[in-house]
């Protein structure tokens, strides 16, 4: 009996530790053609691997301001003239692939196509900041810190919102 | 057909020797490109994104610039010509006539975009041709419109980013503790970036002589960063972060008497006051709020609307429709595109016309079951 305790406690153990290690890793290169990451990894996991990872998430969040996302979906993604990020309205989809398209490929009525403008890597770091801004990220690895001074609750803290589809709309942030 | 830019060159500003501001601090030549940094004029923003008035007799357009680029100042030393002013320009040639640069260096992102109302006011000198300019930095102005010349800069808001405007060189006096720095949080900015007032144009109405300002109560916090301009992006460089100004909410309307330099009467409203107003030669004028439209059956909703009715310190009558489609309101319930909205009607007859007749006029213009419900609220 103490035994299979032991066995389990080990077992668990090990699992949070590779859990952890996925959400410390750090990828200082990933190389000019993309993440050495993403091509070694089949497509479900490069994409969860990102927002598994706390620091790929921390970057998400100042490339968000680098790269003036901020400027049309606001700082902590409440909308302006884009939609809000933060609620639970998708107009073009939540799931880690079709937000991947939005920022890669563009939408129309303004927002612009980054793919071949910034790295493959930081595409994906911003897809996986994005869920996090609505919650459906894991929280353990989500930003709790702003750079500048919060406008809104710390992204580590907000609860997911329950994602449903949306039309254009100017209640949406387009037109 | 002409175009003229609002930074640049003088000649693709359009200016030459026919130019004559009335301020010293708005001559001198090729001032869209020498008051920004080496090149920052070609992506120094300036749009055209308001609204265009014409004096036909004067043969003048004007019309506001829009904020410089990017929000964060620090990024753009200078008075970032000829951005956050008001040009009148020639209709026929498109040349500058006149440029008054109201917010210089514009720290706050007011712009100068709001409307100009064409009106000759009876002043002390005598009658004058003016162009009245609610601006987002809080102060409404009274310019000469034939030279330019600013009669009176009198704020409408709470107003904490500046301390008057001097009216010998027509410079605004920034308070200095406010001025937007960056990696430091600079809070209580009032106005706050979406202005004293926004886009949403006032009306004038002859008879009374008063200008029915629908406008906002907002100040902010603010923190500016460096940032980097990437064509199809906002280039702005600021955290802003808006909240409720002093008073009891966060719109308001204020009928602003040019002349006396003050407001007659002000009414309060919960969120900000984006429509439009309109003032009729029925002595009426509307506006649109971003209330949900009252349930009549709510005992909660109508008692809210009679509180506030009780609380109103104005004598005139003052109606809120809430039937289905009431005739008089279609127009304006259509031109704030807000959904759902909630009209108001607001009589703008003088403090001494008789309560009881204000209301009736109120009431004639509303139909049916409207009417009654109206004058059953106001009783």
């Amino acid at each position: 009996m103490n035994r299979l305790h032991a066995s389990l406690g080990a077992v668990i153990c090990t699992t949070l530790l590779v859990a952890a290690c996925e959400r410390e890793t750090r990828e200082f290169d990933p190389g000019p053609e993309g993440a050495q990451l993403g091509r070694s990894l089949s497509g479900v996991d490069r994409m969860s691997h990102y927002e598994r990872n706390a620091h790929a998430l921390a970057t998400g969040k100042r490339l968000w301001t680098w790269y003036n996302c901020s400027g049309c979906h606001a700082n902590g993604g409440g909308g302006a003239s884009g939609p809000a990020l933060m609620d639970r309205a998708w107009i073009y989809g939540w799931d880690t692939a079709s937000i991947y398209k939005s920022i890669a490929d563009g939408r129309p009525n303004g927002m612009p196509a980054y793919r071949g403008r910034i790295p493959e890597d930081q595409l994906w770091q911003l897809t996986a900041y994005v869920r996090s801004l609505s919650g459906l990220a894991p929280q353990d690895g989500a930003p709790n810190r702003d750079d500048a001074f919060l406008t809104r609750t710390p992204e580590s803290f907000s609860d997911e919102q329950k994602p449903q589809p949306a039309q254009p709309s100017a209640a949406t942030g387009q037109r | 057909m002409w175009r003229a830019y609002s930074t640049g060159p003088d000649r693709e500003v359009l200016i030459g020797s026919d130019y004559k501001p009335f301020y010293a601090k708005d001559r001198g030549t090729d001032l869209g490109v020498s008051t920004w940094p080496l090149d920052a004029w070609k992506i120094g923003g300036g749009t055209v994104s308001g609204w265009l008035s014409f004096d036909p007799d004067l043969g003048l357009v004007y019309y506001g610039t829009a904020n410089p680029a990017p929000w964060n100042a620090e990024q753009r030393p200078g008075d970032n010509k000829f951005t956050s002013g008001v040009f009148a320009r020639d209709i026929v040639t498109g040349r500058a006539r006149w440029f008054y640069q109201v917010s210089a260096h514009d720290q706050f992102h007011y712009e100068a975009t709001n409307e100009n109302i064409l009106v000759d006011l009876e002043l002390p000198g005598g009658t004058r041709k003016t162009l009245l300019h609610p601006d987002r930095n809080g102060y409404l102005y009274v310019f000469d419109r034939l030279t330019g010349e600013v009669l009176s800069a009198t704020p409408f808001v709470r107003v904490t980013t500046s301390a008057g405007v001097d009216l010998s060189t027509g410079a605004l006096h920034y308070a200095p503790e406010k001025l937007p720095r960056a990696n430091i949080v600079v809070r209580g900015i009032c106005p706050s970036s979406a202005g004293g007032k926004n886009w949403q144009p006032s009306a004038w109405s002859p008879r009374t002589r008063l200008l029915y300002i629908p406008h906002q109560n907002l100040c902010q916090d603010e923190e500016v960063m460096a940032t980097s301009f990437i064509a199809g992006t906002p280039y702005m460089g600021a955290i802003i972060k808006m909240k409720p100004g002093p008073g009891p909410g966060r719109g308001l309307v204020t009928a602003w008497d040019p002349v006396a330099k003050r407001a007659a009467w002000t009414v309060n409203e919960d969120f900000p006051v984006w429509s439009g107003a309109l003032a009729t030669a029925g002595d009426l004028v509307f506006y649109g709020t971003m209330d949900a439209r009252p349930n009549p059956e709510s005992s909660v909703s109508r008692s809210r609307i009679e509180d506030r009715t009780a609380r109103s310190t104005s004598p005139c009558c003052r109606a809120w429709v809430a039937g289905p489609e009431p005739s008089c309101s279609t127009t304006s319930i259509r031109a704030t595109a807000v959904p759902r909205v909630a009209l108001r009607t607001r009589c703008a007859t003088s403090s001494s016309a008789p309560r009881r007749e204000a209301c009736s006029m109120c009431s004639h213009s509303l139909d049916g079951n409207t009417s009654a419900l109206a004058e059953e609220r106001m009783r």
